[in-house]
């Protein structure tokens, strides 16, 4: 397999070992094969939303039920959703994690969407939320626990955290 | 003349004393404090238009609840914020969702200014995304309206026309935090989730 398949494989790891309730998603063509791994695990509750700042709502809901989510959608989808996160899930102090999958950098090819990938990061950061970021600056077999110690630390410390993934070649 | 915000709300509180109400920003939030503070309100101080995909969640959520309601109050501009979400509502078909729209044809906490519905019916919309509605124009209407809603599985929308403007009330200054914790406090103790 390509490095492409394994990242997506280890994302697909790490959401496991968490024991989801709910993949909440928003479509991207480098995360189409986790996607389709959870909307066919019958033992997952996974559906698509309209727009990523709807998933912030969901989540949170499902977070105060005592349900495990996660949300999965491109960082550009930060953009339709940074205002939620901030004024809601960080003001409310309302665990959640979000992957966010990079639309930028090596082994892009859409022409416009990395004017907002490239900033991502900073955008996050500078919004004073937790991020953490795996491509192939991280060995492969550490981002299934990576991922798992993210959403725990997403609730032990009580506040949305971004995880950043390059699922690109 | 139409019912005021805050007599609707009132109204919504005794209706619903013990399920989950999700209350929108600006002015609804203040007014309900206001008139009828209780433990199982959740002020969104913030956020235009994440009304709806809360209450959402927590419908998704209470599932196993049996003949639980969870009930999000919102405005027109809040709707509309968002409508989007309603997409999401009517393909997911929760049980226990029921969402009132209170609608004054404008923005009234930011000054007035009109909003779509002057011209859009809202009912029409939300029962194109699947969603079970009911059109009410007066408080018996909006209690026959919950009423009904409260025997129905599957997601409920009750549209209100109210009167614009807001009552004069003190702003509600808590933090997020501690608005957060007390419904979550209240929630933990009064369901089996």
């Amino acid at each position: 397999m390509g490095y492409a398949e394994d990242a997506c494989d280890a994302v697909i790891e790490g959401l496991e070992a968490i024991g989801l309730d709910y993949f909440i998603h928003v479509p991207d063509s480098f995360g189409a094969p986790v996607i389709s791994h959870f909307e066919d695990d019958p033992g997952v509750h996974s559906f698509p939303v309209a727009r990523e700042e709807e998933g912030i709502g969901i989540a949170s809901g499902l977070a105060m039920t005592g349900k495990k989510a996660v949300l999965f959608y491109q960082d550009t989808g930060l953009g339709n959703s940074i205002g939620a996160l901030t004024t809601y899930a960080m003001a409310y102090h309302s665990p959640l994690l979000l992957m966010a999958i990079r639309r930028g950098g090596f082994g892009e090819f859409n022409a416009a969407n990395f004017n907002f990938s490239e900033s991502a990061i900073d955008m996050v950061e500078t919004m004073k939320i937790k991020a953490f970021v795996l491509d192939y600056r991280v060995p492969l077999e550490s981002w299934p626990r990576a991922i798992e110690q993210a959403f725990e630390y997403a609730y032990m410390t009580n506040r949305p955290i971004v995880m950043f993934l390059n699922l690109k070649e | 003349m139409p019912a005021s915000r805050i007599d609707s709300l009132s109204l919504i509180s005794q209706h619903f004393p013990d399920d989950p109400v999700v209350l929108t920003c600006g002015a609804t939030c203040r007014e309900m404090a206001a008139v009828d503070r209780r433990e199982n309100h959740y002020y969104i101080v913030d956020t235009m238009g994440i009304v709806t995909p809360v209450v959402l969640g927590l419908a998704l959520g209470m599932e196993g609840e049996a003949g639980r309601k969870v009930v999000g109050v919102e405005g027109d501009g809040g709707m509309l914020t968002n409508l989007n979400a309603l997409a999401t509502v009517g393909f997911l078909q929760p049980l226990y969702f029921l969402l009132i729209v209170l609608d004054n044809e404008s923005y009234a906490s930011t000054g007035g200014q009109y909003t779509f519905s002057t011209k859009l019916d809202l009912a029409g919309i939300a029962e194109s995304c699947g969603l079970r509605t009911w059109r009410a124009s007066g408080l018996a209407e909006l209690k026959q309206a919950m009423t009904e809603a409260s025997e129905v599985q599957g997601p409920c929308f009750i549209h209100m026309k109210i009167a614009p403007g807001n009552a004069r009330v003190p702003l509600l200054l808590d933090d997020p935090v501690t608005l957060g914790y007390r419904f979550n406090q209240w929630l933990a103790g009064s369901t089996n989730i």
